[in-house]
């Protein structure tokens, strides 16, 4: 029954970060560009949900996609005017200008809405299915199920629609697809405004589960960049796949070693990954970067 | 003159300025030059691994850390003096990164970034638990020195000040010889420096041993400077970030650049946080992006073309360069 727990723990777990990893993946997996503000981002978009529901009263689930949309632009914005500057450079370049974008992002919550903790409580917070010993909270399978939903309207995006074929065919060759007519500008637009507004809808749902500072985005990076090799770059199923790794590993560990040690166990699964599998789980072999 | 008999002269008076400046200079500009000496060190110690050999990393703060937590504990716990635990802040850090390279140099390019950034907070993450060892969160107070304040003041500034020297005189000599040219090699195509003999782990490793070599004894020196270390300010992300602008924001590549981009962003830091405390991180940030955007070869590069060679033109171009 205790490993049970474990791994549904590890499961519900996995649904939060398989949507935190999802914008990572995709701005990675595309662009080649290692977005080091998705942290940045997904502060933001708790902070949005926040707001809107102290000023408006509007739960946070149903304020994912007004969050959705406002995050939308925001990527659309910093891609148009920043990121697509550098986006044929080396990946030094654009990790500390992300890096400047983050430390930029993250001192501006702090001067507008202090550094104090904020958290939602909704009425069905507390509330959990109990079965036997085993206790799933409702929230948290909520927010599975929502990763779940939008993970399927991701990969039904970039698999039928046109500028879905225009974001693959970028990630397959950038001059390919410049020969073929694809907007490469535009197109890496669209790609990071999805990847912020993933990053926003992650956001709104850690909101409701933890407590929200303008910190709180920080230590999720590391873990988006695991679950991304763990999974797969290039592969949606694959970051699913992979979060939900990460959490039961995680929460095997946890359970094990104690709280303290999380960060070294998911850097240990990195270096495993990377040994046995470097391209990941579901990934294909050559879509790996770098090595 | 012959230009290094210019060159030789410049760096004579300006040491001997230095060496002159604490007694007639107030505590306040001690203290502030005796940061830009600990950023010289630090700046220098990054460009002999991470500007030399293409490895960028995003976390050498972990060895800044360990060799803080070194001097610290043999201080408090074993009792032992300084010399011994700055003997130590060089040679515990040295060892962890050999032990390191063992497993970062598995990673290349990206990964190689990202599980830097993580190496640092795994560290960070370890010593805070460890609190029987490191007691953790707490932080470790070190014990103080029975002398005054002036005293203290000139006596880090020239321990800095020293060690400075040690360190760009080491990385000179380093680059300019038979380790320099391997990494050179190494950074300008891997596969083609192994190809023609040079065993690039053992020059990766012996730049990263040397690297944190110095940025320990940085640390041990700061943890007795500051006499108060956690975890949260010695493993902190903002020193590896700081690193590593400096030495993009003074030009990357050469050896004056990081000394240029540590004194400029050090004077700029002390004039920021005098009058802008709460938004110095957000122009750090946007110092960053701009410096990315339209100089990124620093300020030398800037020195190098001299004043025919910067116009409106030159900065379009760099913003262009990378545009998709």
């Amino acid at each position: 029954m205790y490993v049970l727990q474990i791994l549904v723990n590890g499961i519900l777990q996995g649904g939060i970060y398989a949507i935190m990893a999802m914008g990572f993946s995709l701005v990675w997996g595309v662009m080649l560009v290692l977005n080091i503000s998705h942290g940045a981002l997904i502060m933001l978009g708790a902070y949005i949900t926040f707001w809107l529901f102290s000023l408006f009263g509007i739960d946070p689930f149903f304020g994912i996609p007004i969050v959705m949309a406002i995050m939308f632009g925001v990527g659309a914005v910093l891609q148009k005017y920043v990121i697509n500057y550098v986006a044929r450079a080396p990946v030094f370049t654009t990790a500390i200008l992300t890096w400047g974008l983050d430390l930029l992002f993250i001192n501006l919550a702090l001067v507008l809405w202090s550094p104090n903790y904020r958290s939602i409580e909704v009425g069905y917070g507390g509330k959990a299915l109990v079965l036997g010993e085993l206790v799933v909270p409702h929230v948290r399978v909520l927010i599975l199920g929502i990763s779940l939903l939008l993970t399927l309207a991701l990969h039904l995006f970039i698999s039928r629609t046109k500028t879905g074929r225009a974001i693959r065919a970028c990630r397959m060759s950038v001059y390919g697809s410049r020969i073929v007519g694809v907007n490469i500008g535009k197109t890496y637009i669209i790609c990071f405004a999805i990847a912020a507004a993933l990053a926003g809808a992650a956001g709104s749902m850690l909101s409701v589960v933890q407590t929200i500072s303008p910190f709180m985005g920080v230590q999720y990076l590391f873990l988006c960049f695991v679950i991304c090799t763990l999974g797969g770059l290039g592969s949606i199923a694959g970051t699913l796949v992979g979060g939900i790794t990460l959490g039961i590993i995680q929460s095997a560990a946890t359970a094990i070693l104690g709280p303290g040690y999380t960060l070294a166990i998911s850097f240990g699964a990195l270096l495993l990954i990377l040994m046995v599998r470097p391209y990941g789980i579901l990934g294909r072999e050559q879509y790996e970067t770098g090595i | 003159m012959k230009s290094w008999q210019t060159k030789s002269l410049t760096i004579l008076v300006v040491m001997a300025g230095l060496v002159v400046i604490p007694f007639f200079a107030s505590g306040y500009i001690t203290r502030f030059l005796t940061a830009v000496f600990m950023y010289l060190i630090l700046t220098q110690a990054w460009n002999l691994f991470g500007g030399y050999t293409g490895y960028i990393s995003f976390g050498h703060v972990a060895f800044f850390g360990v060799g803080a937590y070194s001097t610290a504990i043999c201080m408090t716990k074993l009792n032992l003096p300084f010399h011994i635990g700055l003997a130590a802040s060089a040679l515990v850090p040295t060892i962890v990164a050999l032990g390191l390279s063992f497993i970062l140099f598995k990673l290349r390019g990206h990964y190689f970034v990202m599980g830097s950034l993580a190496i640092a907070e795994v560290f960070r993450e370890i010593v805070s638990n460890m609190t029987s060892v490191t007691e953790g969160g707490m932080g470790i107070t070190m014990p103080l020195l029975p002398w005054e304040v002036e005293t203290l003041n000139k006596v880090f500034y020239f321990l800095m000040l020293i060690t400075a020297v040690v360190t760009a005189i080491t990385v000179l000599i380093t680059v300019r010889s038979r380790y320099g040219y391997a990494f050179r090699a190494i950074r300008d195509g891997e596969l083609g420096a192994s190809a023609i003999g040079i065993n690039t782990t053992l020059y990766k490793t012996f730049s990263l041993c040397l690297s944190a070599l110095f940025v320990g004894i940085t640390g041990g020196i700061y943890a007795y400077w500051i006499t108060y270390i956690e975890p949260n300010n010695v493993f902190n992300a903002q020193i590896s970030i700081l690193m590593l602008v400096m030495v993009y924001l003074g030009g990357r590549g050469t050896i004056l650049g990081p000394i240029l981009g540590a004194s400029v962003l050090e004077l700029l830091s002390e004039i920021f946080w005098v009058k802008f405390l709460t938004i110095h991180t957000a122009i750090l940030g946007i110092m960053i992006v701009v410096v990315v955007l339209f100089m990124p070869g620093g300020i030398m590069e800037l020195v190098t073309r001299g004043r025919a060679g910067i116009s409106w033109q030159w900065f379009k171009q760099n913003l262009t360069r990378y545009k998709v």
